[in-house]
């Protein structure tokens, strides 16, 4: 453990996010604000996307997943965030993103059809 | 094996109904399910190999055939329960890796377009924005 803390900072769009997530259960706020403090000592407790995909948009990118005590099923809410400039190196804990994990699938899905559409459109164009 | 014998050369005179999917399936009377059921049991018992779908050797059985019960191999009962597991398992996977999808253009655009850092907000700050600030001291 560090003798000084890491400086963990939210993006400002994160508290709408926390504001949403207290609309549906206060307690997830109390949830994701001890995740987030828990980063100033240990930012590195987050899944490393990096480890699954060698892409350099997510180069110090991890996710936390998190849900309700007690809550039984898969956890239903992630918290997205990157270390900077870079692990292994005392820095900034930037958090990107905080709310459902459906949210991160509707946005992945949106951007498929995105790209699905770019790409036919390309194609059309030849 | 192929399909049970009673349960095939009775289907032959049998109307039959429309299911879901299309599937049209054999329909008989409360009293003809009565007369049949342990012929159909037998050939059922028999059967070795699962059918694709769950209909495709089921039985309608119901007052004037309108339905009610289905009568389904238990091979293709077994069968079809292992597909659903292994459906909802699969979709599991692709929406984990779709959410991931989502991270990486939300890591894009972050990257593309970064705030700068005194805009970001202190963790401590939003603790107390929240009225959490008991949680600091933990």
């Amino acid at each position: 453990m560090p003798s000084e803390p890491y400086r963990v900072a939210i993006e400002p769009e994160v508290s709408d996010e926390l504001r949403r997530l207290a609309a549906v259960d206060e307690e997830l706020v109390d949830v994701a604000i001890r995740l987030m403090l828990a980063l100033r000592d240990d930012p590195w407790t987050g899944e490393d996307l990096r480890e699954r995909y060698n892409l350099r948009a997510i180069k110090d990118c991890r996710k936390l997943r998190f849900d309700l005590p007690g809550w039984k099923g898969k956890p239903r809410y992630r918290l997205v965030y990157r270390n900077e400039p870079l692990d292994g190196a005392p820095g900034l804990v930037r958090i990107w993103s905080l709310g459902p994990r459906d949210d991160l699938i509707a946005y992945g899905r949106a951007a498929t059809r995105i790209t699905r559409a770019a790409a036919s459109e390309r194609r059309h164009r030849r | 094996m192929a399909r049970g014998k009673g349960a095939g050369s009775s289907q032959a005179a049998q109307p039959r109904m429309k299911r879901g999917g299309g599937a049209a399936v054999p329909s008989l009377t409360l009293e003809e399910g009565r007369q049949q059921l342990h012929k159909l049991a037998t050939s059922f018992s028999r059967l070795k190999k699962p059918s694709r779908s769950l209909l495709d050797r089921a039985h309608s059985v119901g007052p004037y055939r309108k339905g009610g019960l289905m009568l389904v191999p238990e091979i293709d009962a077994v069968a079809a329960v292992a597909r659903i597991e292994e459906a909802k398992r699969e979709r599991e996977a692709l929406l984990d890796e779709i959410e991931d999808l989502g991270i990486i253009l939300l890591a894009q655009e972050r990257l593309a377009e970064p705030t700068p850092v005194e805009r970001l907000i202190p963790i401590e700050q939003l603790a107390r924005e929240f009225g959490r600030e008991h949680l600091l001291a933990e």
